[in-house]
């Protein structure tokens, strides 16, 4: 049963494998920190609704379960959307409209109509939990490099913690900026993408 | 049949499910929401204008405040937005009554400029720039001011500086305060308006009804020229709709006729104004015999309320 949850994180990594949810992906990595709150509205969104779609399975007609899904994923969304603008209003107003794309990002409906529609609940939260795990370690490590090469800082806070100065004051003073620039996001990916196929292809070997 | 209710069914009960549990997050966020967008507010004009137990007043909502102490206006405070490389940026500029400018802060939540580069008019550096400077003085040094820009980030910094300096000339009118005569005929009537608040004048023939930090209302003056002279019309609004509506007496000096223009003064023809919105006081029907003096209450008021923002 624990196979589901780390094939998510590991062998089929929604970014770093199957390649979707990119978008945010690439967007939301410039800093850790809001990777980390990225990831995290991501697992509840992920997690809840592949826990109500499992739940409902039997009930949503075969017809109408693709707008019922969206109308599940919308409603989580939104409920982290005004969390987060109530509680962590740094963090909501940094993320800014990559929030409420969560719903149509296809990692979720994925998840939902390829997994949680056929499986039963335990197994359906399982694999939510896993591939919401799976997308914030890899927009985690995305953004821990993305940051410290074109920012100097590692984990900082807007409007608060000012960061670890990993690689000392001269380079917070003249950071690799482009890593920062959508350009360093497609090259962190590539690499990423590209050390995950060559583990795999050693491991199968 | 079956097929068309059933799905018709499972799809109302999942959206009633879903809009009942937005409604509680909402109504359990929204307060607290509410509540950091004020904090956040009142910090912001505190840096900007840093005065130990000043009053910031509204006057134009969420855009124009006055600060005021002991009752003595000391400058305005305004937020003015331009476009910048990848956003608006978004200016809140507070100005002294000299004119010269008490503080700058340019936040950086909502602002999207390129990170490293443009997003650099953030920093206390180039903020602290425009502090002390004039109107005429709010340029960058390329274009013959007095300001450094940004390496790199000429746009931004070029939106930032512009958005500030065509902020002051909008609003420099608010920093004088108008001259008191306090012997007019309107001034002992603004306060039976709003008989608990306290009356702010905040420019022109215009004032604003504060109470506990909160507005209630504004009002304003506004002339007209009837059959006999010009005449002074007060209009009290509330929430966009004309509260009560004053027309200077005889007494006062109103020009009318007494069998016909002094009409418009009684209350059966003024109760046609309360409620509606003071655009829409040109739709009111005139009084018999006096014509030309209703059109030109109506068209004070309308004129007026023009004048004034709307607000």
């Amino acid at each position: 049963m624990f196979k589901t949850f780390f094939e998510g994180i590991v062998k089929n990594n929604p970014v770093l494998v199957l390649a979707i949810g990119l978008c945010p992906t690439l967007a939301v990595s410039t800093s850790a920190f809001n990777a980390l709150g990225m990831g995290a509205a991501v697992i509840f969104v992920l997690t809840f609704s592949n826990l109500i779609v499992s739940s409902f399975r039997k009930v949503i007609p075969d017809s109408l379960r693709i707008p019922i899904f969206i109308i599940v994923i919308s409603t989580f969304v939104t409920i982290v959307d005004y969390v987060m603008k109530a509680y962590l209003p740094g963090l909501s107003k940094n993320l800014g409209v990559f929030v409420p794309l969560i719903v149509v990002n296809c990692i979720i409906l994925g998840r939902a109509e390829g997994f949680a529609y056929k499986n039963p609940v335990g197994k359906a939260v399982l694999d939510g939990l896993g591939s919401g795990i799976g997308f914030t370690l890899a927009i985690f490590i995305m953004g821990t490099i993305r940051e410290i090469l074109g920012q100097g800082t590692w984990m900082s806070i807007p409007g608060g913690f000012e960061g670890f100065k990993v690689l000392g004051q001269g380079f917070l003073n003249y950071p690799v900026l482009f890593m920062i620039l959508p350009p360093g996001g497609f090259l962190v990916i590539a690499f990423l993408m590209g050390g995950m196929r060559y583990f795999e292809a050693r491991r199968s070997a | 049949m079956k097929d068309i209710l059933k799905p018709t069914f499972v799809l109302l009960i999942t959206a009633m499910v879903a809009s009942a549990l937005l409604a509680v997050v909402y109504e359990k966020t929204s307060p607290e929401i509410e509540k950091r967008a004020k904090e956040k507010l009142l910090d912001n004009l505190k840096t900007v204008f840093p005065v130990e137990g000043a009053e910031y007043k509204p006057i134009i909502k969420d855009t124009l405040w006055c600060v005021e102490k002991d009752g003595k206006r000391l400058g305005i405070i305004f937020v003015n937005g331009m476009r910048g490389y990848a956003s608006v940026i978004k200016v809140i500029v507070g100005v002294d009554t000299t004119g010269k400018i008490v503080g700058v802060h340019i936040p950086k939540e909502g602002l999207s400029e390129t990170p490293g580069l443009g997003m650099k008019v953030t920093e206390p550096w180039f903020m602290e720039q425009f502090k002390g400077k004039r109107e005429e003085e709010v340029k960058l040094k390329k274009d013959g001011g007095t300001l450094d820009a940004i390496t790199a980030a000429t746009i931004s910094s070029r939106a930032a500086t512009n958005a500030v300096r065509s902020g002051m000339e909008k609003y420099k009118k608010y920093l004088k305060e108008e001259e008191k005569s306090e012997n007019e005929w309107y001034h002992k009537h603004l306060s039976e308006f709003f008989p608990d608040a306290e009356i702010e004048e905040c420019g022109n023939n215009f004032w604003v009804a504060v109470k506990d930090n909160e507005t209630l209302g504004s009002i304003y003056l506004s002339y007209g020229e009837g059959y006999g002279g010009k005449f002074g019309v007060l209009v009290a609004v509330k929430d966009g709709k004309i509260k009560d509506i004053y027309i200077q007496s005889p007494d006062e000096g109103f020009p009318e006729t007494q069998e016909f223009g002094c009409k418009v003064r009684e209350h059966t023809y003024l109760k046609k104004f309360i409620g509606i919105s003071p655009d829409e006081a040109g739709k009111i029907d005139d009084v018999t015999g006096a014509t030309i003096t209703s059109e030109a209450v109506k068209k004070a008021v309308v004129s007026g309320y023009k004048r004034v923002g709307g607000e």
